[in-house]
């Protein structure tokens, strides 16, 4: 199966990314990021039948109801820092397979420094024997655990690795909803931020963030009458193994190993075609 | 999923330095070394060294290395609940495995 000359996205929306927004709630947000992508898509709401969201606090069935549609398709693509592009899969497949004509994928986080945080809510061996241990000790320690096998396998060095959060921040500069736009920093200052977990700086580290994004897919065909140029969606795919990460054959290497070779199989191009590219970081 | 039993033995597969805890309970041992052990059985588990001291840690990094061969032991909190830590046992490093750095951070005036 493959989505190329099947579905293409024809409208995005995307709220500024803030450390919080104060007064804003995860309906809000999400209800913000649909109508600027309904907007730029020429289509109004009653067009929007099918409906995903992650899920969790933002199940379809409460973005339908805040939304005020009656979508005949929905679901919650689930997948935390993939869920976007999981939600792209899903409405592709959606739209391809007739379950929808117009699918809105929108995802929100509100967030209030305020409130503790907590892991509390995830069943399974992970929540009896790694989180305790683990997450519950510090922040980002899976990703600390994995650098530093990384630096013994392939001698990489923190040098090294401080260009990637350089250069993000670089990017975040030429961009107006990225967080940090307008807060540059350099591969020094990401040196000599403090340790949260060695090898792990702070300046190397996720964040909770509050913002929303959303994008319309269709079918194809219904793209190529958009008044937009449609941004055709060639290939999609997801992967899963163990939820803290911790048990994959090698730690340094994550389920897209697997995911990208399916999504680049049905795109029939390779990675080498490729001139931009975004990653979850 | 059943339950197997283990035979406790594994080795340091990777470790990390935490310096900034999650929760206040963690802040007097800070930072403290936080260790990912493979049992034998090729299980991963997340958890602390109970013959390293934080202390120690901070005096001697090196006392950790990746694949230091390492048992299991128990230790009881409070009467109702006990948690598994981790403990050396000799045994010379597996060739070609090497520690994640020298650990030069140690004598960086920053974090003494």
């Amino acid at each position: 199966m493959s989505f190329r000359g099947e579905a293409a996205i024809i409208g995005i929306g995307e709220l500024p990314t803030r450390r919080t927004i104060p007064g804003m709630s995860v309906g809000g947000l999400m209800a913000q990021a649909a109508r600027l992508a309904m907007e730029d898509a020429h289509i109004t709401r009653d067009q929007i039948d099918g409906l995903i969201t992650e899920g969790g606090d933002t199940f379809p069935g409460f973005a339908a109801e805040y939304l005020g549609i009656r979508p005949r398709f929905g679901t919650g693509s689930s997948m935390m820092g993939a869920s976007g592009a999981t939600g792209v899969t899903l409405a592709s497949m959606a739209v391809m397979n007739g379950l929808a004509d117009y699918v809105l994928v929108v995802i929100a986080q509100e967030r209030n420094p305020a409130l503790p945080r907590g892991i509390e809510g995830f069943p399974g061996p992970g929540a009896e024997f790694d989180f305790p241990y683990g997450p519950a000790a510090g922040a980002n320690t899976g990703y600390a655990q994995i650098y530093g096998r990384h630096m013994a396998k392939y001698g990489t060095t923190q040098d090294q690795l401080a260009h990637v959060a350089a250069n993000e921040r670089a990017n975040a500069q030429g961009n107006e909803n990225a967080v940090f736009n307008g807060q540059p920093i350099t591969h020094e200052d990401v040196i000599n931020s403090r340790y949260v977990n060695y090898p792990l700086r702070l300046l190397e580290c996720v964040m909770p963030c509050a913002g929303a994004a959303a994008v319309i897919v269709t079918t194809a065909e219904r793209a190529n009458a958009s008044l937009n140029k449609p941004a055709y969606v060639l290939g999609g795919a997801t992967a899963l193994d163990d939820f803290g990460g911790m048990q994959r054959p090698d730690i340094t290497v994550t389920p897209v190993a697997r995911s990208a070779p399916t999504a680049f199989a049905m795109s029939g191009y390779t990675p080498r075609d490729i001139q931009f590219a975004e990653f979850y970081d | 999923m059943i339950w197997t039993r283990a035979s406790g033995m594994g080795r340091i597969h990777s470790y990390t330095t935490v310096f900034q805890p999650a929760v206040p309970t963690f802040g007097e041992d800070m930072p403290m070394a936080q260790v990912l052990i493979e049992l034998d059985e090729g299980v991963r588990m997340v958890g602390n060294m109970a013959d390293v001291s934080p202390e120690e840690y901070r005096e001697d990094p090196a006392l950790l290395q990746i694949s230091q061969r390492v048992e299991a032991v128990f230790e009881d909190v409070t009467p109702e609940w006990t948690i598994i830590k981790w403990r050396r046992v000799d045994e010379e490093p597996v060739p070609g495995s090497e520690s994640p750095a020298d650990n030069e951070w140690m004598k960086d005036p920053r974090f003494n």
